[in-house]
């Protein structure tokens, strides 16, 4: 997971394109430390101490982890759950619709 | 009264003479027992139990009586079993008004006692209860089958592989069991048997689909309802169906969920509609892991009113890792990757 979003966010930068995550970590300490040594270059908000329990992902009905909601740039929601390949053909379509073509392709990259 | 009736007088003699040697209570008691289960076997017809009491039958005269018991009410006559053990025929136009009563009273008992007898047999057959041994007998060779698979398997995956055909061929053996009485409780037992080993294929379909037909309204179906729900059409038929509060709160519920799960534009009426209904009838019914759907299905509305394809996304006001508040709505005019992460 973490290269594909690292790979979208760092090739998207200069597009009217943001990635923002709910993180339901519980220890916000803790999950600082992973962003920086996991060099996640998104922006997330956090779910709060109850981690999988917060008010985000209950308003949103959550129940599976990661789930994934794509937003046109009308804050639309055009497309759930697309992930990897999907979820490159979405943007590639919705930045299009904007008139941002981008070819989108991610180098091979350990995950960690 | 009976002594005062003397001499007692056979009225009718059949069969043997009469003898004079005092019989004792019990062997008389005994006689009668014996008598009355000869009855039974060949004629698979019980006398009524008060009729077991000896009583006195006095002749139409008011001259004669003896003391018998009944042992069968013909068309015009009565066959009685006197004290020592003999039969006597009398026709019913020689008895007191009194004892033609009693044999008319006898007649409707045993009608009634019979009619009772022969229901109780056929609702018994109907709740398959005869075959409850022939379960027993299937159900007692899977065990020691599949125990005997656990002995001989060498991981949990090969034991899994190899318990699937017996699952199957017990299934099919339970399932043409119960074939002829697809109603009865026995029935019930085996389909639940037969999905909740997880069944595949048309054993797993007949046992499903005789659950929704016969049992939709058995609170035993719940746990099973999730695996019904995997056919849209069968679901649809349960919640139709289901008239008991609780199976039809969680078909109504289940059914909402696996409809707005398409994520289909075209059902979303119909959801809400389920959800509004679970939520104004059915929010106090728990599903089989014990937490009420009432939260459930508000928690869902709220999603398919908000969050489906189509919907402008909640607006989300909170703060980033670093303690910045900020707003989802910040970002419009940006496509958006809302992603819920954990570092898990």
């Amino acid at each position: 997971m973490y290269p594909h979003e690292r790979s979208l966010v760092k090739q998207l930068s200069d597009k009217p394109f943001a990635l923002i995550g709910i993180n339901s970590d519980r220890e916000l300490e803790q999950i600082r430390a992973t962003v920086k040594e996991k060099n996640l270059n998104w922006r997330s908000f956090w779910n709060g101490p109850e981690g999988t329990g917060g008010p985000i992902s209950a308003q949103w009905n959550v129940t599976g982890w990661p789930t994934i909601y794509i937003l046109d740039e009308q804050g639309v929601i055009r497309y759930k759950n697309a992930r990897g390949a999907d979820m490159d053909r979405a943007l590639t379509k919705l930045l299009g619709e904007m008139g941002h073509p981008v070819e989108i392709a991610h180098e091979a990259e350990g995950d960690q | 009264m009976t002594q005062e009736l003397t001499p007692k007088i056979e009225l009718h003699r059949v069969g043997s003479p009469p003898r004079h040697r005092p019989v004792s209570r019990w062997s008389i008691s005994r006689w009668q027992i014996t008598l009355a289960t000869l009855f039974v076997i060949c004629c698979g017809v019980t006398a009524p139990s008060w009729s077991q009491e000896a009583r006195t039958w006095t002749d139409a005269s008011g001259k004669f009586s003896v003391e018998a018991t009944i042992k069968e009410l013909k068309r015009d006559s009565v066959v009685l079993v006197l004290a020592d053990g003999t039969e006597r025929t009398v026709a019913l136009d020689q008895l007191s008004d009194a004892d033609r009563r009693y044999a008319a009273d006898y007649r409707k008992t045993m009608l009634a006692e019979n009619a009772a007898k022969k229901k109780a047999a056929a609702e018994s057959k109907q709740r398959g209860e005869d075959l409850k041994d022939e379960l027993q007998a299937i159900l007692e060779s899977f065990s020691q089958r599949e125990e005997q698979l656990k002995q001989s398997g060498t991981d949990a995956a090969q034991i899994r592989n190899a318990r699937q055909p017996l699952v199957q061929e017990t299934s099919q053996q339970l399932l043409k069991l119960v074939e002829a009485v697809p109603q009865s409780e026995v029935a019930r037992d085996v389909y639940i048997w037969v999905v909740g080993n997880g069944a595949q294929g048309a054993e797993a379909t007949t046992a499903i689909e005789a659950l929704v037909q016969h049992f939709a309204d058995s609170p035993e179906i719940l746990p099973f309802i999730g695996l019904i729900a995997r056919d849209l059409a069968m679901l649809e038929k349960l919640q139709s169906k289901a008239k008991d509060k609780a199976v039809k709160g969680v078909a109504t519920f289940t059914l909402a969920r696996q409809l707005s799960g398409a994520d289909n534009p075209e059902f979303e009426e119909r959801v809400v509609k389920l959800l509004k209904e679970v939520i104004s009838k059915y929010a106090d019914v728990s599903d089989s892991a014990r937490r009420p759907i009432g939260p459930q299905a508000e928690r869902l509305l709220f999603a398919v009113e908000n969050l489906s394809i189509g919907k402008v996304a909640p607006d989300i006001i909170g703060s980033d890792l670093d303690g910045v508040a900020f707003k989802l709505s910040d970002y419009r005019g940006k496509v958006v990757v809302l992603d819920f992460w954990g570092d898990w």
